[in-house]
């Protein structure tokens, strides 16, 4: 795949497949001020809003990759093109975490305008957690072929990260608020990009029968 | 086809992730309060909890004091969604609290502004002889503060209902938070023993624990329902069968109806089987007292079913209406917006609440006071899915005719008709 097809690939997919996952994942982000207070927050105190809800951004823009060939007709169309399935996936992925990183950079930058004490440590630890959500979703999706599915297993993963705390360690999403140490965000970023690395893997596997 | 369609749900990934849910729920909720036998209170023991008691004369200059509090550190501690929320008042906002203050104890906005030597309470740290830190409490300094003598109890409710409206709601201020953060007084023996009683006499134990059960089942059957019959909606499209039974004799009213009436009964089943088995549970941690056999069922019943069919229901709707990301998008708002908008987890059931809450054993006054809006909730929960799978029928055969594709089913126009 060279660059002008992966432009192509980028423009079709933002036209027909990006949008109304780009207007939940901003309506999720809006309603952040709405819930929790944004300002004149400590440093531990301003990792709540970005840790309770803003993953759900992450999980409505990294869990659908895999939709649109959940219609079979769709699927079939996609796999007569030399261009393989899983780079048009590739590049969904792509455009898809840039549209996550804006979307968590600008609840930061808009915590930061209103005196929150958040730094870059905030915006990696939230896109962190956004992605992490986001990526258990799309291994489920991709894995059982079923999309609901993996939003399914993504809010169940969330709840139990929140039932169980710090036990969970980077696997949690919450470790911000835990007061956890920030290592901890490290170890999510693998274990998302893990997780991404597993679905795709699921998809060829399931694809190749 | 009620059966084949009870098979299709069934044999799902999202039905078997749904039966994970619903135990697991059980197991570490429910599971986890019940997991031994209340008794009897003893007369010796001196601690028996707290109960909201209203007594104005301590209540009133209480909640005056952290008004007054809240007013000079010019921030106001609100949960308007069950997380914390810090206000801050606007000039406008601040003139009106204060004129509110004033009436209640007298002291103007001049002096209010114009006292400076407010401290909150706090700590102090200081060092000693040896240069260790040493902790030590203060209280806070505020004016002195007398409320009117001539203000009575029914005109500082209204007064408090005002502060609580200026600053935004969810405050200390509201009915919810003088009750809680101003009205609390130590249990009495005797009030430990009636409420003891009650569970056992009156509600024959397990009367008292179908609220808790259903509280805690309520949380989780009010959203998992709308992953798998979203599922299931979209499998016609997944697996390119719409146009196959487009073509066939059965009415959409009937074959959409049908669908629904099949995957209530299968999302029922993990429901009911928790239910009977934290009925067994309950009686037998009980030996030896008398104990309603079927209390958890039958009001799991009342209380549950409507959730099911509620999130159910959006989940067809809104996937016929344009995809399963909306519907699970729009149940999970509803959810977690009806989940955080409780004020308490006690006698907060409105009639248009959607997840129903009584986390407790007792408090059954807090309940019976609710009794109407309950009903009402749960005939209306009971209505509206079914009015939300007639609109879903009506989709369906817009759909079947070729005249409608659905929202956002792709391309500039999201109203465009198909191209039949």
């Amino acid at each position: 795949m060279d660059f002008s097809q992966a432009g192509k690939i980028f423009s079709v997919n933002l036209r027909y497949n990006f949008i109304q996952h780009f207007a939940i994942a901003c309506i999720v982000a809006l309603a952040v001020p709405m819930i929790f207070s944004i300002s004149s927050l400590t440093e531990r105190g301003a990792a709540q809003p970005l840790e309770y809800l803003l993953p759900f951004s992450g999980m409505f823009l990294l869990t659908p990759v895999f939709y649109p060939e959940q219609n079979e007709n769709i699927r079939d169309l996609i796999r007569s093109k030399r261009t393989g399935y899983l780079s048009v996936c590739l590049v969904r992925v792509i455009y898809s975490a840039a549209a996550l990183a804006a979307v968590v950079g600008t609840v930061v930058l808009a915590m930061r305008f209103c005196e929150s004490a958040v730094t870059w440590r905030h915006f990696v630890g939230a896109y962190a957690s956004a992605l992490l959500l986001g990526s258990m979703g799309m291994f489920f999706a991709g894995a059982s072929g079923n999309v609901t599915a993996g939003y399914m297993a993504a809010v169940i993963y969330y709840l139990a990260g929140y039932a169980m705390k710090d036990r969970l360690g980077a696997a949690s999403v919450f470790s911000m608020t835990l007061g956890m140490d920030f290592s901890y965000k490290y170890g999510s970023l693998a274990i998302a990009a893990a997780l991404t690395a597993a679905g795709f893997s699921a998809v060829h596997v399931r694809n190749s029968r | 086809m009620f059966f084949k369609e009870c098979k299709k749900a069934v044999f799902s990934l999202t039905f078997l992730l749904y039966v994970f849910v619903v135990f697991a729920m059980y197991l570490t909720q429910f599971g986890n309060d019940a997991s031994s036998a209340v008794s009897a209170p003893s007369p010796d023991s001196g601690d028996y909890g707290f109960t909201a008691t209203p007594i104005p004369e301590t209540l009133m200059p209480n909640a005056a004091e952290g008004l007054v509090d809240e007013y000079l550190a010019g921030e106001f501690t609100t949960y308007p969604t069950g997380f914390y929320k810090k206000v801050k008042l606007t000039e406008k906002k601040k003139t009106a609290l204060a004129a509110v203050i004033t009436e209640l104890t007298g002291l103007t906005a001049e002096e209010l502004d114009g006292f400076d030597s407010y401290e909150p309470e706090g700590f102090n740290y200081t060092a000693d002889e040896n240069g260790d830190i040493v902790l030590s409490y203060h209280e806070r300094v505020l004016p002195e503060i007398r409320v009117s003598e001539s203000l009575t109890y029914e005109r500082f409710e209204e007064l408090m209902e005002e502060a609580d409206k200026i600053i935004g709601g969810g405050s200390y201020y509201s009915k919810k938070g003088i009750s809680r953060y101003y009205s609390m007084v130590p249990k009495t023996y005797e009030q430990a023993l009636a409420e003891y009683e009650r569970l056992i006499n009156d509600e024959k134990i397990t009367g008292a624990y179908a609220r808790l059960f259903c509280d805690y089942s309520g949380i989780d059957l009010a959203v998992m329902p709308v992953f798998v019959a979203a599922a299931l909606v979209s499998l016609d499209r997944k697996y390119r069968v719409s146009g196959l039974i487009y073509s066939r004799k059965i009415s959409s009213a009937r074959l959409v109806f049908t669908r629904f009436a099949a995957l209530v009964t299968v999302l029922l089943i993990p429901a009911a089987i928790t239910a009977v088995m934290a009925n067994v549970s309950v009686s037998s941690r009980y030996p030896g007292y008398s104990v309603d056999m079927l209390a958890i069922p039958k009001l799991a019943a009342v209380w549950l079913i409507p959730n099911i069919l509620t999130a159910a229901a959006v989940g067809m709707f809104v996937t016929e209406l344009s995809s399963p990301i909306l519907a699970v998008f729009v149940q999970g708002a509803w959810w977690i917006a009806s989940v955080m908008s409780a004020d308490g987890l006690t006698g907060e059931i409105r009639p248009f609440t959607l997840v129903c809450r009584h986390n407790s054993l007792y408090k059954y006054e807090a309940f019976a006071n609710t009794l109407p809006q309950f009903i009402f909730n749960r005939v209306f929960y009971t209505v509206l899915p079914l009015v939300l799978v007639g609109l879903t029928a009506a989709l369906y055969e817009l759909k079947r005719r070729g005249i409608w594709n659905g929202l956002f089913s792709g391309g500039k126009n999201i109203f465009r008709k198909s191209a039949v």
